[in-house]
């Protein structure tokens, strides 16, 4: 007969993880106190030892999610910074396409114009400026033409 | 629809933010899947455009520090009730306190107030401390905030009875009264000649903090036997107030008739 396959030391550690956990569950809180008394260990002093840990691995947790926004951040403003956005060279055709976009997604009028009522009154680097945020976001494809069906 | 809300409480706590120092709005905002861009703005201080599940918020470049961040979050709140196709632009006037009660500008600006002035910080910090703009100035300090909305947040959860006003020119534009100011207690329209903001209002330096008379700020039956301590600062174009109840029992011998108990 064959020899079984040797477990890797991860399984037999999980094994022994899962087991010690099955035991645990099995136990009541009286006898994991008094098993815990026996071997001199304070359970009051073991359960704020234990709470301390979690509530360090809960910051830990924390603020490592806080600096991967930080770092994802900077990295999506310089990628913003970097990247060549394609637009109509002309002036009133850029203007003409920002009209498009709105006419299209009324819903973001108010901030792409500015809270003005027309776009006659932004100067042409707000209206690249639009466009460009516009294009980021997909409401403009990579050759600068207006997506989807609109609101 | 998936709703995506999650409240400025949440969204600090996944973060594991305690301290004020490490409000860092631009993370914040990024971890929220916004991201802030400061460019020069004529018109409006913020203004937020998204689509699916990203918005690019853009914040007035040549702002003082503390407005750019009050602005951020206050996108970021309309983003977080609003997330999809979506676009608003925001002038000082929505940013500041006179909007409508559970309106959208409203809201966003609770939204901000909560994510930049946390209750679970602020409060501890504020405990005890008089009512004014020395105290204002150093929470505004440690939390990287402005003094107007920092002011309105210690009224409102500060250990005193107390209120906040704006006049511009002569024109009460806003007011925001703590929770023990009773809303009976009606204010004057404009502040009477014997109030310190009357007086800054007319070019004068007046020593403030200093008690007033609580007839020179509100039209009630017997308000001239009662005082208040005022302090007022000039911000812009027009005066900030702070009035405060410092000897409490002045408030709670004025009762909704007129009547001193």
């Amino acid at each position: 007969m064959p020899d079984k396959p040797r477990k890797s030391d991860e399984e037999v550690l999980e094994n022994l993880m899962n087991e010690l956990a099955e035991g645990i569950l099995e136990i009541s809180d009286e006898e994991i106190v008094a098993e815990a008394r026996e071997a001199r260990v304070d359970p009051d002093k073991a359960a704020q030892r234990v709470a301390e840990l979690v509530q360090r691995a809960i910051e830990q947790r924390g603020q490592r999610k806080r600096q991967a926004a930080r770092r994802e951040y900077e990295a999506t403003i310089a990628a913003m910074q970097k990247r060549t956005y394609r637009l109509p060279d002309d002036p009133q055709e850029r203007r003409a396409l920002l009209d498009a976009v709105v006419q299209r997604y009324p819903r973001v009028r108010s901030a792409v114009t500015l809270q003005h009522r027309d776009l006659t009154s932004l100067s042409d680097a707000d209206v690249r400026s639009q466009l460009r945020k516009l294009q980021e976001l997909g409401f403009l494809d990579a050759d600068g033409k207006p997506t989807g069906e609109g609101e | 629809m998936t709703v995506y809300f999650k409240s400025a409480a949440d969204v600090l706590n996944e973060l594991a933010i305690h301290d004020p120092g490490q409000i860092d709005v631009e993370a914040i905002a990024h971890y929220c899947s916004a991201t802030v861009i400061y460019e020069p703005l004529v018109g409006c201080e913020a203004h937020i455009v998204g689509r699916k599940n990203r918005a690019i918020i853009t914040v007035n470049s040549s702002a003082p520090r503390p407005r750019q961040r009050f602005s951020a979050a206050h996108e970021l709140g309309h983003w977080m009730r609003d997330r999809g196709t979506v676009g608003f632009a925001c002038d000082k006037n929505k940013l500041s306190p006179q909007q409508r009660a559970e309106g959208p500008e409203h809201l966003a600006n609770v939204y901000a107030a909560d994510l930049l002035l946390p209750l679970s910080m602020f409060v501890p910090r504020a405990q005890g401390r008089p009512i004014t703009f020395e105290t204002t100035r150093a929470l505004a300090q440690q939390f990287d905030t402005s003094l107007t909305a920092t002011a309105i947040r210690l009224v409102q959860h500060g250990s005193f009875p107390a209120m906040v006003l704006y006049i511009d020119g002569s024109v009460r534009k806003w007011s925001v009264r703590g929770p023990d100011v009773p809303a009976f207690l009606k204010l004057r329209d404009e502040p009477a000649a014997t109030t310190v903001a009357h007086e800054l209002l007319h070019g004068e330096q007046p020593d403030s903090p200093t008690d007033v008379y609580a007839d020179g700020w509100f039209d009630h039956p017997g308000a001239d036997r009662f005082n208040l301590r005022e302090d007022s600062v000039r911000v812009g174009r027009g005066v900030l107030t702070i009035l405060w109840w410092k000897d409490e029992r002045q408030l709670l011998s004025i009762d909704g008739d007129g009547d001193s108990a």
